[in-house]
């Protein structure tokens, strides 16, 4: 189901080598995936969705931008206004990490539908 | 808005990575956060979130970690299979280094450094020279300083089995001889106190390897009697296998209760008053010293007690009496040429781990290079640097470990090699029971993977200076890693230096020793070995037996002469004093002269010259004229003036003596060798009919019309007939006698051609990707030369000149390193120089020669270079 992703004619990592992905990074990518937004409105942005259950603290939240930084699953988007002093750098998904947060929600979709089975969930109305 | 001190205080604590990429970030989160909070209590909420938050980033950092190296292994995986030949080239020289290096060192631990596996063996001190069993009894008796005091006597037993006859090592041990040894039996027991009595019947311990061997390991055997020549012997335990004895020549399988020896052994020791007369020497002693004496006071103890039982007027020996049993257990005469010889192995072992470690490290410096434009991508496409490093940690390791775990297999192969040979002393290294040394092969593995790991990891640390992904992108040149590898290829021409340098001493060490002529045929002879005393023959029936022997041989048409000697060629001493009569300036010549007894035919057989006189015969008995012969240069010794002493007189009794035995000379025979390499020795000859039975000639020297191995079927054949159950020990054609003793120089001269090979074929390789680098990257300079039209010869030098300096300076270290080391190979050259012009010469035209083979590709390469392909490829 999750093949290699062939990135300019070099091999990367499996999507499944990332999965499943921790709360914190799940939270990030799909807070990336409305718009484009730097470390602190993320941050923002996931405690009022999930009505504060899910917190992330500044260590979490910037050493997970990183990492998918470095595995290129985001990106740094160039500031327009140069002349501003907004030093805040945003960020955006790149097109592997769109994918695997298609997998990620793929995966939990599955395990809701294994629990639906198994009677643990109320079937869908 | 500045953030308040306790915020700044734990944005320290999160890993330095991070606070490097997005400090400011993190910085200016947390003031916005603090602020938010408002109140005492919801700010110590936050500082708590703070470290739990630092604790997870931690944690999380390492998570992703865990994840890729999945990935890298399945990357390095990869990459072995792209380049096969790089993988196998690492791995395989790595085995290589490491089996055989701790194969070597292993040889030498159970050798030189651990030769007996006995508990506080350096507090275990043996006497210097033998002693009586009343001697024995007392010092037991009456010591101080030691405890355990025990004593034991090598002997040779025949052991029936199924009716056939089983000829073993063993000791006559006192009681306790185990206790003192620190063993504990496998099965049943092993010999105590109580069985050293003569009251009791003879019991004895069988070694794991004689019960292994001849009992195929029967549980039958622990309280079973046996035969022990011809004796009735109870069985009571087993002792292990790696228990050898108390020395590395000599290893019993057969321990017999002391008090029993004598009524076992048949010959020298059956005489009435073995145990009982303080004359009669035949023990070894030996004991543990106390804590604080030191082998001085044992010696001292020792006389006290000794003298004590002699007459008042006896002059005490204050020659140390006890000495450490770890270096006589090497041989007294062989500990130190056997120590020498196994430094030189573990030198010869440790060249060839450098080895390995400078050419997998040249290996790995090479792929670097190879691989900048493939880690350049990985930079390009955002794998940081920590990626790239456990990349490169995986693949390193990957190779590290392969090659240690081959080694282990190596090491194994390379003690079953090293097993056919012996080191000096003839102490043959298959009878040691070796095994390779588990901590010996880790510390060796673990060097050639911490070398895999160092120098795998170049490439990242070369990059340390600079950002990783700009270095690998732009392709720059490490004009330091090309250093580094010429510096590692110039000590791999030093070390080949070195290493041909050993071959050849060893070779023309050999050499020389094969084609001295050591004054007896060697080629059509063969040493057959027989002990009629086992069988309990008396000396009587013994002479009998010989004569016998020699009339059947006679008839055979495959021998040509044939005839009986107390010693052989080579080994054995039996030292007299000569006295010429008539000649008192002549007493000190004729001292410490080299004897042998031997029966008609004996010359003939191994073809001695005689230059005078005539050779024994069979009348030459008791009662007749006492006869003797000497060999040339004892007759110039002992009558200097005179040119022909047949007919003279000569006597090996006690200067002085008030019975001189006077043999009249018969003969004179040309001088013969008894060391390889070593002078030739007087001897002198005497007639079995004329000596005690004790010295009666047990080998059968037999010359053959051909070929020597043939007749020995024929000789065995020709006993067998006059007596089935005579013991045959051996029979061996004379040139593997004559080439045992340098069995030593093979095993060295087989090492070193080894080790030397391999590092002229590493070296070469290693020279070779040196120079073709260097001229892969030059192209665009010798393109733009050739343009500028420069003459070939200049082209060469400019290639020429990438080679020929670790070339120069490895032969130079080389030949001082080899001139250093030439002292430990002295003692194996029979007086031949170690340093030579001409072995110098060689080693130099070896080094060159496959110099110019490594440099002669990419120096056509270059020649061929078009000016246009190479500025355009730029």
């Amino acid at each position: 189901m999750y093949q290699s992703l062939i990135y300019h004619g070099v091999t990367m990592p499996a999507t499944d080598a990332y999965l499943p992905l921790s709360p914190a990074v799940f939270h990030i990518l799909l807070a990336l995936a409305e718009a484009d937004s730097h470390g602190y409105a993320i941050m923002r942005d996931v405690e009022e969705r999930t009505g504060g259950l899910v917190r992330i603290g500044p260590g979490m939240l910037y050493g997970s931008i990183k990492w998918l930084a470095d595995d290129r699953l985001i990106e740094e988007v160039p500031s327009k206004r140069r002349d501003s002093d907004d030093r805040r750098r945003s960020y955006r998904l790149t097109a592997s990490g769109r994918a695997l947060l298609k997998a990620e929600a793929a995966r939990m979709e599955s395990a809701v539908a294994l629990a639906r089975t198994r009677r643990v969930l109320p079937k869908k109305a | 808005m500045r953030p308040p001190l306790i915020a700044r205080l734990i944005a320290r604590a999160y890993p330095p990575a991070l606070r490097r990429s997005h400090g400011a970030d993190i910085a200016e989160t947390l003031t916005v956060r603090w602020h938010e909070r408002r109140g005492f209590r919801a700010r110590v909420q936050f500082a708590g979130e703070l470290i739990a938050d630092v604790v997870s980033t931690w944690r999380q950092t390492r998570v992703p970690l865990m994840r890729n190296v999945t990935s890298d292994v399945r990357d390095a995986i990869r990459l072995f299979r792209r380049g096969p030949l790089f993988a196998a080239g690492a791995v395989v020289t790595l085995a290589l280094g490491v089996g055989t290096t701790s194969a070597i060192l292993s040889l030498a631990d159970a050798t030189v450094l651990r030769p007996l596996p006995i508990p506080e063996a350096d507090r275990v001190v043996q006497t210097t020279f033998s002693f009586s069993h009343p001697d024995f009894r007392d010092l037991s008796a009456g010591h101080r300083t030691l405890t355990d005091l025990s004593a034991w006597s090598n002997a040779q037993f025949a052991l029936e089995r199924r009716g056939e006859t089983v000829q073993v090592l063993g000791a006559g041990v006192s009681g306790r001889y185990f206790a003192l040894t620190g063993q504990t039996a496998i099965a049943g027991r092993l010999l105590q106190d109580e069985d050293d009595t003569a009251a009791g019947s003879a019991r004895a311990v069988i070694s794991e390897r004689l019960w292994t061997r001849v009992y195929r390991r029967d549980p039958e055997m622990v309280g079973a009697t046996v035969l022990v020549n011809r004796r009735p012997v109870t069985i009571v335990g087993i002792s292990p296998a790696v228990f050898r004895g108390t020395s590395l020549q000599f290893a019993p399988e057969l321990f017999v209760t002391l008090a029993h020896l004598a009524d076992l052994s048949p010959g020298f020791l059956s005489r009435p008053g073995t145990m009982t007369n303080r004359g009669t020497v035949f023990l070894t002693l030996a004991g543990r010293l106390k804590p604080g004496t030191e082998a001085d006071q044992a010696s001292d103890d020792a006389r006290r007690i000794y003298y004590a039982a002699r007459p008042p007027d006896a002059k005490p020996d204050m020659s140390a009496w006890f000495a450490p049993m770890l270096p006589m257990a090497m041989g007294t005469r062989t500990a130190a040429d056997l120590r020498r010889f196994v430094t030189l192995l573990v030198c010869a072992g440790g060249l060839a781990m450098l080895l390995t470690c400078a050419t997998v490290a040249n290996l790995l410096l090479v792929r670097a290079d190879r691989r900048r434009h493939e880690l350049g991508v990985r930079a390009a496409l955002g794998a940081g640097r920590a990626r790239l490093s456990r990349l490169l940690l995986v693949e390193s390791l990957g190779i590290g470990a392969a090659g240690a775990l081959a080694g282990v297999a190596v090491a194994y192969g390379t003690l079953q090699l090293l097993g056919a040979y012996a080191l000096p002393g003839q102490i043959a290294i298959g009878d040691l029971g070796l095994t390779v040394n588990t901590q010996l092969l880790l510390a060796t593995g673990a060097l050639g993977v911490v070398t895999a790991l160092i120098f795998g990891l170049a490439p990242i640390r070369h990059a340390r200076h600079a950002e990783a992904s700009v270095v690998f992108r732009s392709g720059l040149r490490f004009t330091s890693r090309g250093r580094l590898r010429a510096a590692l290829v110039g000590v791999q021409v030093a070390l080949c230096v070195v290493l041909l340098g050993g071959s050849l001493a060893f070779g023309r060490a050999m050499a020389h020793a094969l084609a001295l002529d050591l004054g007896f045929n060697v080629r059509e002879t063969t040493i057959t070995t027989i002990n009629p005393s086992l069988a309990r023959y008396t000396p009587e029936r013994g002479a009998e037996l010989r004569r016998n022997t020699l009339d059947a041989l006679k008839t055979r048409p495959g021998v040509r002469a044939a005839g009986w000697s107390l010693l052989r060629p080579l080994s054995g001493a039996f030292i007299l004093q000569a006295i010429a009569e008539g000649e008192p300036a002549a007493e000190k010549a004729g001292r410490d002269v080299q004897a042998n007894v031997v029966t008609d035919g004996y010359f003939e057989a191994l073809q001695i010259p005689l230059a005078r006189g005539r050779a024994f015969t069979r009348e030459d008995l008791q009662g007749s004229m006492r006869v003797a012969i000497v060999s040339a240069s004892l007759a110039k010794r002992l009558w200097p003036s005179t040119p022909d002493p047949v007919g003279r007189r000569v006597s090996t009794e006690d200067a002085g003596s008030s019975d001189m035995k006077w043999s009249t000379v018969i003969g004179v025979t040309d001088d013969i060798h008894r060391q390889v390499g070593g002078p030739p020795v007087p001897m002198i000859y005497l007639p079995d009919g004329q000596v005690p039975a004790a010295f009666s000639p047990d080998y059968l020297m037999v010359r053959s019309a051909g070929p020597a191995d043939p007749t020995i079927a024929e000789i065995r054949a020709t006993l067998r007939s006059l007596d089935p159950n005579v013991p045959i020990t051996a029979s061996v054609p004379m040139s593997r006698h004559v080439a045992a003793p340098l069995m030593a120089h093979r095993l060295g001269l087989t090492l070193f051609v080894l080790f030397a090979g391999l590092a002229m074929l590493l070296t070469v390789f290693g020279l070779y990707a040196v120079v073709a680098s260097a001229v892969s990257q030059q192209t665009r300079e010798i393109g733009i030369r050739v343009a500028l039209g420069a003459e070939a010869g200049r082209v060469l030098a400019l290639v020429a000149r990438q080679g020929l300096w670790p070339v120069a300076i490895g032969l130079a270290a080389g030949l001082a390193a080899f001139a250093l080391g030439a002292r430990l190979i002295d003692s194996f050259m029979f007086s031949l120089p170690v340093v030579s012009a001409g072995a110098l010469l060689v080693v130099c035209g070896v080094v060159a020669a496959g110099a110019f083979l490594a440099m002669f590709v990419p120096a056509r390469r270059a020649l061929a270079v078009d000016p246009t392909v190479a500025l355009r490829a730029e």
